[in-house]
């Protein structure tokens, strides 16, 4: 990518508390445009609150978030949604919407009150239901989806935002491994062929490993790591962070490395 | 790629007309009912005379032509109007609170009106208010409030259906006490109220047609301006606001919007239950949830509902007749149970 040098995502000193609890404990960092960022950490680390912090979902407590270096609290919600679309980890689909109705919501930050659905918002989204293999389920009720369609139907309405973000809060995790690695081969491809940048909260060390650029490891709300996923995930930031004995090895089907982990957890 | 869209949104319309059709053919022939004899063909003439010309042929009864218009008329009219306002009002709590069990009884929010008119009316501070708007201000007022209550207790204890549910309840059970008390200190004053707090449309006149019709018609419209924030209401808060639902803010009106109808609503008629909660309930699980097809069924199904509720109620017993929120109760509780206990209660 050209514009690397320029951030997309700004994290300044940013704090965030729930209750007496702190969350976010002064995060600075930098997320470049065109990459696959993965953010990862134990749980309760702060993943999702940063995530979130991004769309404006929580009120900041001191510190600031830029995007394109412009202050978040000067975008619209319609600004917003048209730079960035959020796969979020907590929607539970218990409604009859059908997939394409679900879909087409993404239009909403870019048409009036008034105007009708164009061409485009038409293309737009055809177009993120071919990306996703969702066009066969388009006149399907949600409810009758499985998780992984369910999952690819979110990204496709994210999609239909035409964002040049797309962030998910952990869209793997409730997925058997078929579907894990298509969802994030998916995320790999929109980088390529939309130009759009991915940012991803992942538990998965090895699919951090395949599939990531850069990797941001968060721990008890603060930055502990960031660079390529081989230099955050280290057989000593494992023992530390996650207080596990692992090795990492070869893979042999990819040649990558990855994470073998020993199952007892003697010290 | 050629998109079905256009062509089944046409279909809805001629729906939309058929249904509106059969509404207007069941208001002509629901004149005909109630204790005066008056036949199916003698109410057409005496509503088509009145309609379009101004003598009166002579062999029709003048009473006749005065119950028609002046009693029946209203009534069925009120009676339609009401039903819209409560099914349309039900349609909006649903998706404000993201919950299949909201509807302005259930939430209390019908009682908070009952509650504002019968205080308005003990005080005095109806009078203040000329002509016919003094009844609808004091149920705004009333049910403003309930509504705003049940706003901040939902609010803080998260949307579930239990907290909601609860909520509602504990101001239902509230208001009627503050309201039983209220009366109990103004019994002379005080019977009307008491019937009209059961659900009637048998005091409809056209002085409380002409003040509840505009409020209520001017509410539902506006609905229809904000069908698509309705539809990302359903869809949850954070989605929702990453979509760009300026949230907050929808939220308030169409909750201002939807409280304004079931005050102007309840106004006319007193507390009639269940038709919030019925009837948008069944238009969904038939043309699902999206609101720009769902409300204009959802509207007109409300309207013949209550409509055949209100002249079940009238005509039923030979002499008297029974509140029609009794009938709409009767039922819209089993509905409401079978709700609770099936396992899709969470789902809109």
């Amino acid at each position: 990518m050209c514009n690397n040098t320029i951030p997309l995502v700004e994290f300044k000193n940013l704090h965030w508390s729930y209750g007496e609890n702190l969350v976010l404990d002064g995060v600075t960092s930098v997320i470049n445009s065109g990459e696959f960022t993965a953010i990862i950490g134990p749980n309760g680390s702060g993943k999702t609150t940063l995530l979130k912090h991004i769309f404006r979902l929580l009120p900041i407590d001191s510190g600031h978030v830029f995007l394109h270096s412009k202050d978040i609290n000067s975008y619209s919600r319609k600004e917003l949604a048209r730079e960035a679309g959020l796969v979020p980890q907590n929607e539970k689909g218990l409604y009859l919407f059908t997939v394409k109705d679900l879909i087409k919501m993404g239009r909403y930050a870019h048409t009036g009150r008034f105007s009708r659905e164009t061409k485009h918002d038409r293309d737009v989204v055809i177009e993120s239901m071919e990306m996703t293999s969702t066009l066969h389920l388009q006149d399907k009720i949600i409810t009758e989806l499985s998780g992984g369609e369910f999952q690819r139907v979110i990204i496709s309405r994210a999609l239909a935002q035409e964002p040049r973000i797309l962030a998910l809060d952990e869209p793997t995790t409730y997925l058997d491994p078929h579907h894990q690695v298509e969802i994030l081969q998916l995320l790999k491809n929109l980088i390529s062929i939309r130009n759009i940048s991915v940012i991803c909260t992942l538990h998965d060390l090895n699919s951090t490993l395949a599939f990531s650029d850069r990797t941001m490891l968060l721990n008890h709300g603060r930055i502990q790591h960031v660079g390529s996923p081989e230099s955050v995930i280290t057989v000593d930031t494992i023992k530390k962070i996650y207080n596990l004995n692992a090795a990492i090895v070869k893979n042999p089907l990819t040649g990558k490395p990855m994470v073998a982990i020993d199952s007892s957890l003697k010290e | 790629m050629k998109t079905k869209e256009p062509n089944s949104y046409s279909i809805h319309i001629v729906m939309y007309i058929v249904l509106t059709s059969v509404l207007c053919l069941a208001l002509l022939s629901f004149l005909s009912f109630g204790a005066a004899d008056i036949s199916l063909k003698e109410t057409f003439r005496i509503v088509m005379k009145g309609l379009f010309s101004n003598s009166l042929p002579e062999d029709i009864d003048k009473s006749h032509v005065y119950i028609i218009w002046q009693v029946r008329m209203p009534r069925v009219i009120i009676s339609i109007l009401v039903g819209m306002a409560l099914s349309a009002a039900g349609t909006v709590f649903q998706a404000i609170f993201r919950n299949p069990m909201s509807d302005p009884f259930i939430l209390g929010i019908s009682s908070g009106a009952a509650f504002g008119v019968a205080l308005g009316a003990v005080t005095g501070f109806m009078v203040l208010i000329p002509g016919i708007w003094g009844l609808p201000t004091s149920a705004f007022a009333g049910a403003i409030i309930a509504t705003m209550l049940i706003y901040f207790l939902s609010g803080k204890m998260q949307t579930s259906t239990t907290s909601l549910l609860l909520s509602g309840i504990a101001m239902n059970f509230f208001l009627s006490s503050l309201m039983a008390m209220l009366l109990y200190f103004n019994r002379d004053r005080i019977e009307n109220i008491i019937f009209w707090s059961m659900g009637s449309f048998s005091s409809a006149n056209w002085d409380k047609c002409l003040a509840g019709t505009p409020i209520i018609l001017i509410g539902i419209l506006s609905l229809f301006y904000f069908r698509r924030e309705l539809d990302l209401l359903l869809i949850g808060d954070e989605s929702a606001r990453s979509i760009g639902l300026s949230l907050r803010r929808v939220r308030i009106i169409l909750l201002v919007i939807s409280t304004l109808i079931t005050a102007a609503a309840v106004s006319i008629s007193g507390i009639i239950g269940f038709i919030g909660l019925i009837i948008p309930h069944i238009i969904r699980m038939i043309v699902g949830p999206k609101h720009r097809i769902m409300l204009p069924y959802a509207i007109l199904a409300g309207g013949f509902f209550t409509l055949c509720a209100d002249t079940f109620a009238r005509s039923i017993l030979p002499s008297s007749e029974i509140p029609v929120g009794i009938i709409t109760s009767l039922a819209g509780a089993p509905f409401f149970i079978y709700l609770l206990r099936n396992k899709k209660r969470e789902i809109l």
